[in-house]
């Protein structure tokens, strides 16, 4: 189970916010997939999975938050995801 | 090594290199790591295969992306990841950050965040071992950007007329921030340039490591054996962003797609195994960054540590001992100064345009002056042109050759001949020579003198009249020497010489050919201690440089015509100032004049006054007085000129109105 957060992304470290999902909630990332939208000092950009697995998404779009809270969690099997998900 | 071993070795320091670098990804987005951090993903052949022909001696300079360049020099891992936040434990005692490692028992002359900034540093670093004989090398890390920046040009230009021992690896990932090198850079090649110097250039692949590692090892050797600098540019692709974190909106999904992919290492591992290694390295960072997060803070109370180097007992001559003196000139302090700093220490060198008349590395020309003003005349005839060089007019390239000389175990004379060329070479005084000691945790010291001529009323014009006081006295991290008579031009350059940090020794060209007593044997005067050159009890009148026989003009003035008793301090040094004397003087006058020859903006005169005024307000009679010149540059019409400069008039007047 990975944490995916809020990244520090420069030089500030102001509050970040998350204006949009690219991945559906329990789709399969990789390693360097584009998973998510912020706007950060003025700027949107994608942030790209540090992890590969399941992923489930924690917040809704317009989520602000600090730099380093959790957003979304990736599972490393589909079991898992579930488990996460509650679903058996 | 077998083919098999050297390829095996080279792997494992490029995984090393890109964990370590993927462990900063990750660890960076937590929001712990202070600042801003570049990662060298891509470029990983490139330090490992140059790095795998170094040793701990030889030299290498760095760049803001520079944790690669640094991990294959062989830093610790723990000690770099603690400088990366900002830990008491890291190399640099955290007082330099990702973009200002450094390692000097590893040869690392410290990571660069000034574009360019450490080619003339490895230039310098050569020139010491080129001098001293030893055999190091030195290879300078910089991208594709620099090649763009003058400072290139001109340290290229001065490592090939002199044949040193330096490698100039230009790691082209084909951006400069978000600038595309395509768009930047004249030539298809930053190789190609290679060719206006008479050097040879190389074009590589920067992702193999194979490639990389030979013709890496020809230049290496090249240079090693005398053969000369070699200029290799390494094609790369950056993998990532400038920095973590950036947007990249200069390249698209695709594009950053395929940037992510075109991974060196990636073709490699499939031909080597790793085995457990990666998990080794792994378990070291897990280690190192457990251990960084709970290391202490630099203590706030040790902002100021390392700015400059402590006095440095074994080398000081006596102190001023005037049992021979005779009458000699203010050149002549100087010239006696520098041979007897260079045939006491054979570390001692002098760089400069014109220094060695125009011999250059050849014979000595008879009857050459010797510098424009003949200060070095006569050294190239005693010491040869190993320690006594003629540079191009090349100002950045030659002082920042200069400090990497001092950083490799030198101490450089250098011969600026005029501070208002110091803009030119600005940053080699003010971000390399003053901040190296302080960024690096006091790892090292750079023991070298800057020499140059200041000041107006010889008519020479607005950019050849400089004083430039104030400026220099600014920085942190320099000293700022300011004689006033050929006794104390020779005492306070060789205690300059023998100091252990950045001197700027600033000469008034008015001041060359007056005389005085001038003992004939060694001796240091201490930087940092003003000098009472006439005693008095109504007002004391405080100068440096010139303005010291105005004040001494101003003084019998006062005396004659008005019957003021005034005392006159030479400041001598005006970085540190000597707040001592200073504030004992006007405690007790209760009065003060200062005259400076600079412009009036936040400049000497302004700093003496608010020292003054913070020690002793409750002791002033009188607001205290500034006489500067005119906040102009320098005029060359004569009347101007006159005005523009301090006089003694203005001096009494400022006297008599307190």
């Amino acid at each position: 189970m990975h944490d995916v957060i809020l990244p520090k992304t420069g030089i500030y470290e102001d509050d970040v916010v998350l204006i949009e999902w690219i991945v559906a909630e329990g789709s399969w990332v990789a390693v360097g997939d584009p998973i998510f939208v912020i706007e950060s000092e003025k700027v949107e950009m994608e942030i790209e999975s540090n992890d590969e697995g399941w992923i489930h998404l924690e917040v809704e779009p317009g989520f602000q938050a600090s730099i380093g809270t959790r957003v979304a969690v990736v599972a490393d099997t589909e079991l898992a995801y579930r488990g996460l998900v509650g679903e058996s | 090594m077998t083919a098999d071993e050297i390829l095996s070795a080279g792997l494992r320091m490029m995984a090393k290199i890109r964990v370590f670098e993927d462990r900063v990804l990750r660890e960076f987005a937590k929001g712990d790591m202070p600042g801003f951090v570049h990662t060298y993903h891509g470029a990983e052949a490139v330090a490992a295969g140059v790095c795998a022909h170094l040793d701990d001696a030889d030299m290498i300079t760095s760049t803001h992306r520079g944790h690669g360049h640094c991990i294959a020099k062989g830093c610790d891992l723990s000690a770099m990841v603690a400088e990366l936040y900002g830990r008491e434990t890291g190399l640099c005692h955290g007082r330099g950050g990702s973009m200002h490692i450094a390692d000097f028992d590893r040869g690392i002359l410290g990571a660069n965040a000034i574009v360019g900034g450490g080619i003339s540093l490895a230039v310098g670093g050569a020139l010491a071992a080129h001098v001293k004989g030893d055999g190091r090398v030195a290879v300078s890390f910089f991208g594709d950007g620099a090649a763009n920046e003058g400072i290139f040009h001109e340290s290229l230009n001065l490592a090939a007329i002199w044949g040193l021992p330096v490698v100039f690896v230009c790691e082209n990932n084909g951006w400069a921030e978000s600038t595309p090198t395509s768009y930047a850079t004249s030539v298809a090649d930053v190789a190609s340039r290679a060719s206006a110097y008479g050097i040879p250039g190389i074009v590589i692949d920067g992702a193999d490591y194979l490639d990389v590692f030979e013709k890496a090892g020809e230049a290496i050797e090249r240079a090693r054996s005398g053969g000369g600098p070699t200029l290799i540019e390494a094609k790369l692709t950056r993998m990532r962003g400038h920095y973590v974190g950036d947007p990249e909106q200069y390249r698209s999904r695709v594009e950053r797609r395929a940037a992510r992919a075109a991974d060196p290492l990636a073709s490699l591992a499939a031909t080597v195994v790793l085995g457990d290694y990666l998990k080794d390295v792994e378990a070291e960072l897990d280690s190192a960054y457990e251990s960084a997060l709970s290391a202490p803070w630099p203590d706030p109370s040790t902002v100021e540590d390392y700015v400059l180097a402590p006095p440095s007992e074994s080398n000081t001559l006596a102190s001023f001992a005037p049992s021979t003196v005779r009458e000699g000139s203010y050149l002549q302090g100087l010239n006696e100064g520098l041979f007897e700093a260079m045939r006491r220490d054979p570390s001692v060198i002098v760089i400069g345009e014109d220094i060695a008349g125009g011999a250059g590395l050849g014979e000595p020309i008879e009857g050459a002056m010797g510098g424009t003003f003949g200060v070095t005349k006569g050294l190239l005839e005693e010491f040869g042109s190993g320690r006594v060089r003629d540079t191009p007019i090349s100002e950045a390239g030659f002082v920042g050759a200069g400090v990497g000389a001092a950083l490799a175990g030198l101490r450089p004379v250098v011969d600026l001949m005029w501070a208002s060329f110091a803009p030119y070479c600005f940053d080699q005084i003010f971000n390399q020579a003053a901040k190296m000691r302080y960024m690096f945790g006091g790892q090292t010291n750079v023991p070298m003198v800057l020499r140059m001529a200041v000041g107006a009323g010889l008519r020479a014009g607005g950019q050849h009249s400089d004083t430039l006081y104030g400026l220099f006295a600014q920085i942190p991290g320099l000293k700022v020497v300011v004689p006033s008579t050929p006794a104390d031009a020779k005492g306070l350059l060789l205690a300059a010489i023998a100091d252990d940090n950045p001197v700027v020794f600033l000469e008034h060209m008015s001041l060359y050919r007056t005389t005085g007593p001038l003992p004939a044997e060694p001796y240091e005067l201490p930087i940092g201690r003003a000098s009472i050159i006439r005693a008095g009890d109504d007002v004391t009148l405080i100068a440096a440089g010139s303005t010291v026989s105005l004040a001494l003009q101003a003084a019998e003035q006062l005396e004659d015509m008005e019957g003021v008793s005034a005392e006159v301090i030479d400041l001598r040094t005006i970085s540190p100032l000597d707040v001592e004397t200073l504030t004992v003087s006007v405690a007790r006058t209760g009065r003060a004049v200062v005259i400076d020859e600079s412009p009036p903006r936040c400049g000497i005169a302004s700093e003496v006054a608010a020292v003054l005024t913070e020690a002793v307000f409750d002791r002033l009679q009188s607001p205290i007085a500034r006489v500067t010149a005119a906040n102009s540059p320098v005029p060359f019409s004569p009347p101007l000129e006159d005005a523009y400069l301090p006089s003694v008039d203005d001096v009494v007047r400022a006297a008599m109105r307190m």
